[in-house]
């Protein structure tokens, strides 16, 4: 952020963060779970929300998420005796708070002359903003294990299983992400993302093993120096532990109704539920950004950097406005890269049958943690012989 | 630290406004039960005499303690990561050393059975 007056700076920070709150909360999540729904349907064949209705008010089921809502804070919510006192609201909050808190280190553009100041768009731009996610990711996992421990019984099962297999997310997530460390050199994500702000010859990597590392940039046709293109293994690695470790289908079986007749959730009613749906949403987007920021580019355009966007904007309508219109452009790039992430979530809560606990213990101990050791190996190898990440 | 303000401010503003602004909302817009027996939950298994408290094998154990060997040393391989540049051939052969034993040891445990079935 520019340094200026302390008040200023201040308010400016809580209409920040009133913005990014209602954005996520009162936009992205209800979107997310209308795009759940219409996607769940349109894979299962059935008419969904908007196809039962011919009332003219259901504008393509966009109003859907809404009357859930409403419904969900009207339901009686049964609290049993042995169940903690305000484990109804307070202990399904701890479940949202988490990943809510983890889109402050999110960044959403990079950083933008506006006449004598810069300007990030970013809340918080942390060092460590990578792992203040991970560790968020796992506060959300614990409090999920509290909601059981709340209600007992049944739930505490779900909760217990879902610990053990958030445990293993974490690790397997962990070492899934430690080969694109090795080549970004940072935990800031707005560093990683400057880092793929450029291209890489497509056959770089053999001349450089033939002449040396000076014959890097040679290698004839020029491809974008996103993670997912640098390693592509560690995408899936990150992709499927990431989904472990937040409970995202279809590792969600510790959850749903369904399991151990009935799982943590199925002990909540009313607003409590409530906010477990809408952690559910927010866990989704959280993915969605890490993957678009490690692994696409974030805001970053292909085969055009920020210093040549803002100069080609610059020349057609003056300096004044370029950074402005770069840094749209570059919120529209980060947007279209964010919804197709969410797509591909969505499509495989959609597609694949729940994995069961032990299943998906299995995937992360016995492939995820070796492949991704077999990766950071090969990647420091291959890192080695290009000398370096001029790569 | 500076930078972690935006952090702190969000902690506070959402935390408190969020959980102030939904235990109101519960308690006003929740319908209220008209009989305590109401708030037995719809499982049958968990109105049982006795509360079923899940048995704790001993893999939960032996997860917990992988869990906690093999993240910390994830933990040391993060600085080793982000210099890697700087180290050449000499770093490499050290991250190399250190890499090995713990395959070692995760084939280790896995050939004991303690990673599941």
């Amino acid at each position: 952020m520019n340094a200026g007056d302390p008040t200023s700076e201040l308010s400016g920070l809580i209409l920040q963060v009133l913005l990014l709150v209602g954005l996520l909360v009162g936009v992205f999540v209800p979107w997310v779970a209308w795009a759940e729904r219409k996607l769940t349907d349109r894979v299962g064949g059935r008419p969904g929300i908007a196809g039962t209705q011919g009332d003219g008010l259901s504008l393509a089921g966009l109003l859907q998420p809404l009357a859930d809502g409403l419904k969900l804070l009207g339901k009686r919510d049964p609290h049993p005796p042995e169940s903690v006192r305000g484990a109804r609201v307070w202990i399904p909050l701890l479940v949202v708070l988490p990943p809510l808190l983890a889109f402050a280190a999110i960044p959403f553009g990079g950083t933008y002359l506006f006449g004598e100041t810069s300007r990030s768009i970013v809340l918080a731009d942390l060092e460590v903003g990578i792992l203040l996610i991970f560790g968020l990711a796992a506060l959300g996992a614990l409090a999920t294990v509290w909601a059981g421990l709340a209600r007992g019984g049944r739930a505490l099962l779900g909760a217990l299983r879902s610990a053990g297999l958030g445990l293993s997310g974490d690790l397997a997530l962990f070492f899934a992400a430690l080969p694109m460390l090795l080549i970004f050199g940072s935990l800031r994500l707005a560093e990683i993302v400057q880092g793929q702000d450029s291209s890489f010859a497509i056959f770089g990597f053999w001349n450089a093993v033939v002449a040396g590392p000076g014959a890097l940039a040679s290698g004839g046709p020029t491809w974008p120096a996103w993670g997912i293109f640098l390693n592509p293994p560690a995408f899936v690695l990150v992709l499927v532990a990431a989904s472990v470790r937040m409970g995202l289908p279809p590792f969600d079986g510790e959850r749903v109704e369904a399991e151990l007749a009935g799982g943590t959730r199925a002990a909540y009613s009313g607003l409590g539920l409530g906010l477990f749906a809408v952690a559910a949403r927010l866990q989704t987007l959280l993915l969605a950004a890490l993957l678009t920021l490690i692994f696409l580019g974030g805001w970053t355009i292909p085969w055009l950097s920020q210093a040549e966007l803002v100069d080609g904007i610059a020349h057609w309508v003056g300096s004044g406005m370029a950074n402005g219109l770069c840094l749209a452009v570059h919120l529209a790039s980060f947007g279209v890269k964010l919804l197709a992430m969410v797509f591909l979530l969505l499509m495989i809560r959609s597609a694949l049958p729940r994995l069961g606990y032990e299943r998906a213990m299995d995937l992360c101990w016995k492939i995820i943690v070796p492949a991704s050791l077999v990766d950071l190996v090969l990647t420091a190898g291959v890192m080695h012989v290009l000398g370096g990440r001029g790569g | 630290m500076a930078e972690y303000v935006g952090v702190l401010i969000m902690v506070a503003l959402v935390s408190v406004t969020a959980s102030l602004g939904l235990a109101w909302l519960g308690r006003r817009a929740a319908r209220r039960s008209p009989s305590s027996r109401l708030d037995t939950p719809p499982d049958p298994a968990e109105n049982s005499p006795r509360p079923a408290e899940p048995a704790m094998g001993v893999g939960f154990f032996l997860s917990a303690v992988a869990f906690l060997v093999f993240q910390a040393a994830g933990l040391v391989l993060v600085p080793f990561a982000l210099s890697f540049t700087g180290l050449g051939s000499e770093g490499l052969v050290q991250g190399a050393f250190f890499v090995l034993p713990l395959a070692v040891g995760f084939a280790y445990l896995w050939r004991k059975g303690a990673l599941g079935r």
